[in-house]
């Protein structure tokens, strides 16, 4: 449970990396912090575009504008034609960009999900839009309308979520991105590297905190599963022991025995909980590949094994300490 | 009592201590250094705290020109606005903007809903803790006792106006909250003499962008039914968190 979380939460945000570096912009802009105030997603003017493309070492500048459709999705406005030159365009696996105003491009993964086709019909924010292309994963976002449509339909003409730069040398792009800070206070102004290094488990809190909650719940169940697991081991094996006993077999062969056997188990339980991380991502591939994503995060192996371990093992202290204590004429009748 | 209302309690009783000692030091500081406005601000916050208690709403006419400093550009939004109290002392707003940037922004209980015409759908967000704030700063003067603009802010009098053919009185006003501080470096209010309401807001962003919000046909305390503040019921509903 664990190694599947950690892996979504992972696997979730890497892909969201990847998609950001694959737009091919070096440096992203995205609006001041006041949307409470502009009670607005999409706060930046277009009137933005041309001050940027007269900055020092900027070779292009484009804008997209995001909307949220619940949960992990989103609809992403681009003017193609700027994208491509930004991007070095879609790959297109089925069909091709928009033809009409109401044309939406996916991407494969949620075509799949979705169970889409080339002219396929499919209804965001009340809107009906034609599927008019399905291109190859790794793009900006999964689902893209036209830029003009997109501002129209929510009232927002000439308004834009992000701009992405593009810089004559990548090298240039800190002192440009030191630049736009001094010159616009308050604006988020990230090197595509910064940005991409934002979209990690340390760095998005919230994950954080949610892992930290999955592990402390996984803590506890494991330690409860395991403790009435040796508990009920203990007590069958209760003619077992007293025979141990009554043969001379000391306290410390006793707990050796059941902490062996204990570590035994959790290290099985570790291996076919990895082997079962391989499952739920076959799973999330095919099911959901839009929403899910999971990665196998080798690092956290290491630590699921010894949460498995050390929970075990101190599950078994109880029923351990009950059983060298039982007396061995008892032990020998219990039925 | 249990210990939420009497901590509740404690914090009510130690923001009024708090407020009425910076009235106090506001009035003292202004006799010290310009009599004149000074008194004018204690004689307006005082005028606000007593008309604050009998608000029951307004409506107005809004215009909203959005600056963007950097390229020297302004964005104009026109529409009415409407505001509603509901008890204790909440108050709900509906700002309806026309023309070709139509959408409808609704601020209810705990939620902000955006109705977008042309979808046919209004979007709500969940703001949860930030709904006070978006409540104060929104509608920042209207029903607000002066106490709380003094306790809040830093006031500075910038004198007598004439704002949209009304004799008002011009507040700078600079947050003392540090998180309000880094998303609005500043705000200037115009105050009515007439309403008691606000004429004019604007917001200072951090980085000399600003959002200039003009009310005009104010009025006050109109009979407003609860359905005053609602959004096309035929609207397709999405919650967004």
């Amino acid at each position: 449970m664990i190694l599947t979380l950690v892996g979504i939460s992972y696997g979730t945000l890497d892909e969201a990396a990847r998609r950001a570096r694959g737009v091919g912009a070096d440096i992203v802009v995205r609006p001041p912090g006041t949307t409470l105030i502009a009670a607005s997603a999409s706060p930046m003017s277009e009137g933005l575009l041309p001050f940027f493309m007269k900055q020092p070492h900027v070779t292009f500048a484009t804008g997209t504008m995001i909307q949220p459709l619940g949960g992990f999705d989103s609809l992403s406005g681009i003017d193609l034609d700027q994208f491509n030159k930004l991007s070095g365009g879609f790959r297109f696996v089925k069909g091709r960009g928009f033809q009409n105003d109401d044309d939406v491009i996916v991407d494969e993964y949620y075509a799949r999900e979705k169970n889409l086709g080339v002219g396929s019909t499919i209804q965001l924010m009340n809107h009906t839009w034609r599927v008019s292309g399905i291109f190859e994963s790794g793009k900006l976002a999964r689902v893209c309308a036209k830029l003009d449509v997109l501002q129209a339909l929510t009232g927002s003409p000439r308004k834009l979520s992000q701009i992405y730069l593009k810089v004559d040398d990548p090298p240039h792009a800190q002192s440009v991105v030191s630049d736009l800070r001094d010159k616009m206070p308050g604006y988020f102004i990230y090197t595509m590297d910064e940005f991409a290094s934002l979209l990690t488990i340390s760095s998005v809190g919230l994950l954080r905190n949610f892992i930290g909650v999955v592990i402390g719940i996984a803590v506890i169940v494991g330690f409860i599963v395991v403790s009435m697991a040796m508990y009920t081991a203990v007590l069958e094996r209760t003619r077992e022991i007293g025979i141990l006993k009554a043969l001379g077999a000391s306290t410390g062969y006793i707990l050796n025995l059941l902490f062996r056997e204990t570590l035994l188990i959790a290290i099985i339980g570790t291996v076919l909980g990895i082997i079962m991380t391989y499952g739920t991502q076959w799973l999330m591939m095919h099911a959901v590949p839009a929403s899910l994503t999971q990665e196998t995060v080798y690092k956290w192996w290491p630590i699921t094994g010894g949460i498995s371990v050390a929970g075990a093992l101190l599950g078994t202290i109880f029923p351990a300490w009950k059983a060298v204590k039982q007396d061995v004429i008892q032990a020998l009748s219990y039925e | 009592m249990n210990s939420g209302s009497l901590s509740s309690g404690r914090c009510a009783r130690s923001l009024f201590i708090r407020a009425s000692l910076t009235v106090c030091a506001v009035v003292l500081c202004g006799i010290v250094t310009n009599t004149g406005w000074a008194q004018s601000t204690a004689e307006i916050f005082s005028r606000l705290d007593q008309t604050a208690g009998l608000f029951t709403g307004a409506t107005a006419s809004i215009r909203v020109i959005t600056h963007t400093g950097i390229i020297d550009e302004d964005e104009t939004q026109v529409g009415t606005l409407a505001v509603k109290r509901y008890p204790p002392n909440e108050l709900r707003f509906l700002i309806n903007f026309t023309g070709q940037d139509a959408q409808a922004i609704a601020l209810g209980d705990r939620t902000v809903q955006i109705y977008y015409p042309k979808l046919n759908t209004v979007r709500e967000y969940d703001i949860g803790k930030y709904r006070d704030l978006a409540q104060k700063l929104m509608l920042l003067g209207f029903g607000m006792p002066g106490r709380e603009l003094a306790a809040n802010y830093d006031v500075s009098n910038l004198g007598g106006e004439r704002v949209q053919s009304q004799d008002s009185v011009h507040f700078q006003l600079t947050p003392r909250a540090s998180d309000v501080l880094k998303q609005l470096s500043r705000v200037d209010l115009w105050i009515s003499l007439k309403t008691n309401c606000p004429v004019q807001q604007k917001f200072y962003m951090p980085g000399g962008d600003y959002r200039l919000v003009t009310y005009s046909d104010v009025k006050v305390n109109p009979h407003l039914p609860a359905s005053a503040l609602d959004l096309p019921k035929a609207a397709k509903r999405e919650r967004m968190n």
